[in-house]
């Protein structure tokens, strides 16, 4: 019995250690270097980013301003014009996701800390595909990546503070 | 032949089991240890042991609620759909202006921190007076502006109020070249009410030289 449960218990993680690492494909290519080279900012897209513990990723109305139907520039595939036209969300994959037994605050970072995204999540200014694969050097969130930055700033390391 | 196929069959059978066997401790740890997690995470209030963490950083503040915003009404209720309905992609936050507008006579979109000054509202306590008047959500009267130049404020609050409903054409630098972004209209998407709390929020922008007596 145990042994059974053991084996079911064991295969559940290796496929999500896989499913982790396959790459994701997002309905758009959305490019965030365009962008971010118009100075346009981080936040007013993951309006969370600031003040709340989810950065979220932009609805259809951050699009649909500047790419309209009757409109030449900005250019538009044609796969987002259809998600305008019918003012339907894009269904966007989450691919930066700590597990869920950690509890991580953006406001905590980017607003009490003043930590600038770069340092977390790279240069996310010269990408010209969407996100795929997470971007953390580690791969995943990664505790160690928050354990130094926690050390070095001389912020809480008990391992309560974050797995809650 | 056959005798050493069977041969190998065994020892990789073997190996395999030792492997197995490792490999399903190890999970069994990790997941006992999960399960301690999740039940400590719901029986044991983990503010203790942050409290008594030795980092003064980590003193200040306990809890990651949002911050209950210093102001309600008009201005926080402005500054909220300022961002979240998308004013900021083009004018920028806190209405900082900056962001390119690819071929636009300006270059960049247009800033809106100086609000103030466009609805001729040189003095604090004109702006602070005329932000209480927009809090009634209606086109405000002149009667209601203390300001000599209340028919000037109004006008401008009125041609501000249609620019952000019914949008208005950018102009293009180069005639030639790709037609620059619009300034969008927003009729269907903010109410008279919305639009107030709006130009609220971008006057309590202004910023003033004198310091505060
Ligand atoms: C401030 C206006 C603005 C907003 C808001 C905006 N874009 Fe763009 N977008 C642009 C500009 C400008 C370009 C560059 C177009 C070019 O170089 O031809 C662009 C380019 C693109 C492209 C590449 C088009 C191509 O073929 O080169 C995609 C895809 C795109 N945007 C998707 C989006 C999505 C999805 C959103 C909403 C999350 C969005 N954009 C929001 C202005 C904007
Ligand atoms: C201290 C490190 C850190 C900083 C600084 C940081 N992030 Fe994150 N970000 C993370 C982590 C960790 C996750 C995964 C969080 C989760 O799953 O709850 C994440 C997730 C995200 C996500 C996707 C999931 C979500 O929360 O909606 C977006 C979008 C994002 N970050 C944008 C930003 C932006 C924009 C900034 C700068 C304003 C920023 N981040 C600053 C660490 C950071
Ligand atoms: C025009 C709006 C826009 C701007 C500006 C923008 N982003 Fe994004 N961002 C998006 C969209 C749309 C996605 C989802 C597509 C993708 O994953 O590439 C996204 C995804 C992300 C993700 C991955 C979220 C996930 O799935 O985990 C991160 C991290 C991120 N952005 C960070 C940033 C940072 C840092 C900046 C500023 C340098 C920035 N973004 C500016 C629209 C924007
Ligand atoms: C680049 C540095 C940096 C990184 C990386 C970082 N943090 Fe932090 N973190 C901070 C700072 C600085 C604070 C203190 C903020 C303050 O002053 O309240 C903090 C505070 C926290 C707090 C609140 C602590 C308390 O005392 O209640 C938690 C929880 C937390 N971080 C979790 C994480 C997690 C989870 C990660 C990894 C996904 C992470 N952090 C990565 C710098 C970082
Ligand atoms: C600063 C935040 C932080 C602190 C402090 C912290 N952790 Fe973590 N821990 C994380 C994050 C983030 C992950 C998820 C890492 C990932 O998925 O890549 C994690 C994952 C784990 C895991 C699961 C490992 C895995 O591979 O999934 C264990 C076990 C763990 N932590 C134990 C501890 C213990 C024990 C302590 C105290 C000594 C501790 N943690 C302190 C942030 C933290
Ligand atoms: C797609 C980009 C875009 C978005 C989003 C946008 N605007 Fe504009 N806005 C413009 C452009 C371009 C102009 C300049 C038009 C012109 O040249 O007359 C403008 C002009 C204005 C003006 C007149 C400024 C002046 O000095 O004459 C106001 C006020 C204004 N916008 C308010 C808003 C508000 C409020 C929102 C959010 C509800 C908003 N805008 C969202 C592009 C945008």
């Amino acid at each position: 019995m145990g042994r059974i449960t053991k084996v079911i218990a064991g295969w559940a993680l290796g496929l999500s250690a896989l499913a982790s690492c396959e790459d994701k494909e997002q309905p758009i290519a959305f490019p965030h270097a365009k962008h971010v080279a118009l100075k346009m900012e981080c936040v007013s897209c993951h309006t969370g980013a600031r003040d709340q513990t989810h950065a979220g990723i932009p609805w259809i109305h951050s699009c649909t301003p500047c790419h309209r139907l009757d409109r030449p520039f900005p250019k538009t595939p044609p796969e987002l014009l259809e998600y305008i036209n019918a003012v339907k969300e894009i269904p966007w994959l989450q691919v930066h996701r700590a597990p869920r037994h950690v509890y991580f605050s953006h406001r905590r970072h980017v607003a009490v800390a003043g930590i600038d995204c770069a340092e977390c999540h790279g240069d996310v200014q010269s990408m010209d595909r969407p996100f795929s694969r997470p971007m953390f050097p580690a791969g995943q969130a990664g505790m160690d990546r928050c354990i130094d930055c926690h050390r070095k700033e001389r912020v809480t390391t008990d391992c309560l503070a974050c797995h809650r | 032949m056959t005798h050493s196929a069977v041969r190998l069959e065994r020892k990789i059978d073997r190996g395999a089991r030792n492997l197995a066997a490792v490999f399903f401790a190890v999970v069994g740890l990790l997941l006992v240890f999960y399960g301690y997690l999740a039940w400590r995470s719901l029986h044991w209030s983990p503010l203790f042991f942050i409290q008594n963490s030795d980092s003064e950083r980590s003193r200040i503040a306990l809890s990651d609620e949002p911050v209950p915003a210093l102001e309600t009404g008009s201005v926080a209720r402005g500054r909220d759909l300022y961002l979240r309905v998308g004013c900021s992609l083009c004018h920028g936050l806190e209405g900082k202006g900056g962001v390119v507008n690819p071929n636009y006579v300006n270059g960049t979109f247009p800033a809106l921190n100086q609000m103030a000054e466009r609805l001729f509202l040189y003095e604090r306590e004109d702006v602070d007076a005329t932000i209480k008047v927009l809090e009634s959500g209606e086109v405000p009267e002149v009667e209601e502006i203390a300001s000599p130049r209340a028919p000037a404020v109004i006008a401008q609050y009125q041609s501000v109020k249609d620019v952000i409903l019914n949008g208005n054409p950018a102009g293009k630098k180069d005639p030639a070249g790709v037609p620059p972004i619009d300034m969008p209209d927003w009729k269907e998407r903010l109410s008279i009410r919305d639009v107030n709390d709006i130009i609220a929020y971008l006057l309590s922008l202004q910023t003033w030289d004198e310091s505060p007596k």
